[in-house]
């Protein structure tokens, strides 16, 4: 039986020998900036390296500090921002911020003999969240790279230990992603992806409270939610080259899992060269969610479930965003705009979403976000 | 064992199944044809998403684009 | 037994589709340069040739081209040349791409805008590069590339130069 495995592998062999470009040796940097009615306003930087080692390998390295997290949610009663964390002045048990997530990443992509085989790690941290992520991908081209499948797994450890409990909890992630790049013709290229999400732990955010509100009591309670959830999703994506420099990009995604959330999401994205060195995009993207079976608005006696994580809700969300990008030109007389190797990158987004009731800290059921991002890629 | 006989006719199907010659792709060697083109930026996006929105996965991966070599 | 041929069977037919061609004779073609000369592949017999075929909107064959040029003046005088075949539909493309390259290039370009030569030679990417020695066989074939392979390329011509 090994034996005639072994046939069928070595005369299959000549299918995968095809080579696959490899990426940019290049440094990206970008100041992400968000703003939003819930209070929050965020700057942070992040840097990506990429660097060829030979012609088959490539290694990738990131860091980032990064403030957007639903794990520094402060008690009720002192909220600030999305986070409900204190202000930047007043910190956790140590006094420092607790809003400041490092992340640090590090992957190695290789390519033997056509198939393209990469692995992934990450780690992130915060005053009260840490997180490690392991994944691996491998990336198999056939019929002269018109077909490309791919298969993905993904581990993550997080532990959670909010500055305001007495405990320290895990939630743990495993990811199968299965996908299918297909060229349809000259000009159309199709993509098909099914996520399989396993989580097993501590599911709620660490400083969520439920309110606990009956005529004559106000009390607070730690959330309950279930301890496994299953999470599924099929998004299909084509390209289509609408006219010689212009392309437009139409997805649908369908989600589903165990905690009876279902959601849609639609996506356009049309992108056009506006010159050699200058291109624009438009996006605009729209979301509808049901909620999870446990979650209600609010609780009027204690539950064996309760969740309030806005995230939970039922409702939907509008996102557009415009992105620019320009190629250093060297028959320009402006300095830096005529370096060859520098590329300038600019983002606006504009994000609201509605919940079908209002958001257990600040209270209203629209949030209205702003995202700028400025980035700066450089060729090494 | 009937499993390996699939994949291998799979194989042999998609193999012979070449849509697009490698030089027929001027069109598809557009960086707007890749998906994902800026995975950064896509990161950054999936970020905020995230911590908004009950849903996650199925939004692809990078690819597309003329695979030249 | 029937098993086992049958999967032989089922895999070796894209075997067959992809065949191997080192150590085969390059097979003849011959085309129109820019200059509308109609050249063949047999007149460069008894050189060492490096036969590329490329287009203008490939990343990595517009890398490689300058590589080429470096390659020429540093064996022309010895039995090698270089021979390209673009494969670029619009002219304006490629006349743009070697304006932009500001270099004079010193070998032969054979326009094939319907591409009826890649296919004699089952292309499955480009840049594809065909390195023949002085009878005209193949003796190396490089898919894609990337700047790290310059050296390898070199000591594959000296070797067939010496």
């Amino acid at each position: 039986m090994d034996r005639k495995i072994f046939v069928i592998l070595f005369l299959i062999f000549p299918i995968f020998i095809f080579s696959q470009e490899q990426p940019d040796n290049e440094i990206q940097v970008n100041f992400n900036s968000y703003f939003d009615n819930f209070r929050l306003n965020v700057i942070y930087p992040s840097i990506n390296v990429v660097k060829n080692i030979d012609k088959n390998t490539s290694i990738t390295g990131s860091y980032l500090v990064d403030a957007i997290s639903s794990a520094s949610m402060k008690m009720v009663l002192r909220v600030d921002g999305i986070t409900s964390a204190t202000s930047n002045k007043q910190g956790g048990a140590d006094n420092t911020p607790d809003e400041l997530r490092h992340q640090i990443n590090l992957g190695v992509v290789r390519n033997i003999s056509g198939v393209s085989v990469s692995a992934d790690g990450m780690y992130s941290i915060e005053h009260d969240y840490s997180s490690k992520t392991f994944a691996t991908n491998i990336s198999v081209p056939f019929a002269k790279k018109n077909t490309v499948l791919q298969l993905g797994y993904a581990g993550n450890w997080d532990k959670i230990f909010p500055q305001n409990r007495f405990w320290t909890k895990n939630r743990n992630t495993s990811t199968i992603n299965l996908g299918l790049t297909q060229i349809l013709s000259k000009k159309i290229v199709a993509q098909f992806d099914f996520s399989f999400i396993n989580i097993d732990g501590y599911m709620p955010d660490g400083y969520q409270v439920v309110r606990i509100v009956n005529n004559y009591n106000l009390y607070v309670l730690e959330p309950i939610e279930p301890e496994k959830r299953i999470r599924k999703a099929l998004g299909i994506r084509t390209n289509f080259g609408v006219s010689k420099l212009s392309t437009l990009l139409l997805g649908y995604r369908y989600y589903w899992d165990t905690w009876d959330i279902k959601s849609h999401t639609m996506d356009a994205e049309f992108k056009t060269h506006l010159s050699d060195n200058m291109n624009v995009a438009f996006s605009l993207r729209q979301y509808f969610q049901t909620k999870a079976y446990f979650f209600k608005g609010t609780y009027t006696e204690a539950e064996p479930l309760m969740g309030v994580d806005s995230k939970l809700n039922s409702g939907y969300t509008n996102d557009v965003s415009i992105n620019l990008s320009y190629k250093g030109n060297k028959n320009t007389k402006l300095p830096f705009l005529n370096n060859e190797r520098l590329t300038f990158l600019a983002s606006v987004g504009f994000y609201h979403r509605h919940t079908d009731s209002p958001d257990w800290v600040i209270r209203i059921s629209e949030l209205y976000a702003y995202l700028i991002t400025l980035g700066l890629k450089i060729s090494i | 064992m009937r499993y390996i006989y699939i994949l291998i006719l799979f194989l042999v199907l998609v193999s012979g199944c070449a849509v697009v010659q490698p030089w027929e792709r001027e069109r598809l060697a557009d960086p707007n044809m890749m998906f994902d083109e800026n995975p950064i930026q896509k990161g950054i996006k999936e970020h905020y998403i995230n911590i908004r929105e009950g849903s996650e996965g199925g939004n692809g991966s990078q690819g597309g684009g003329c695979g030249c070599g | 037994m029937k098993k086992l041929f049958l999967i032989i069977f089922t895999a070796i037919i894209p075997f067959i589709a992809y065949s191997q061609e080192i150590g085969k004779d390059a097979i003849a073609f011959s085309g129109k340069t820019t200059t509308s000369e109609t050249i063949s592949l047999s007149d460069y017999k008894g050189k060492v040739t490096v036969l590329d075929f490329w287009a203008s909107w490939c990343k990595p064959c517009k890398e490689e081209f300058p590589f080429l040029i470096e390659l020429y003046e540093q064996y022309s005088e010895k039995d090698f040349s270089v021979l390209t075949v673009n494969l670029d539909t619009e002219f304006d493309n490629f006349k743009k791409f070697i304006k932009k390259l500001n270099k004079d290039v010193p070998f032969k370009i054979i326009l094939d805008p319907d591409s009826k030569i890649p296919t004699l030679y089952n292309i499955e990417s480009i840049p594809s590069v065909f390195i023949l020695d002085k009878k005209g066989v193949i003796r190396y074939i490089h898919i894609g590339f990337t700047s790290s392979e310059k050296d390898n390329f070199k000591k594959e011509i000296e070797s067939l130069l010496d």
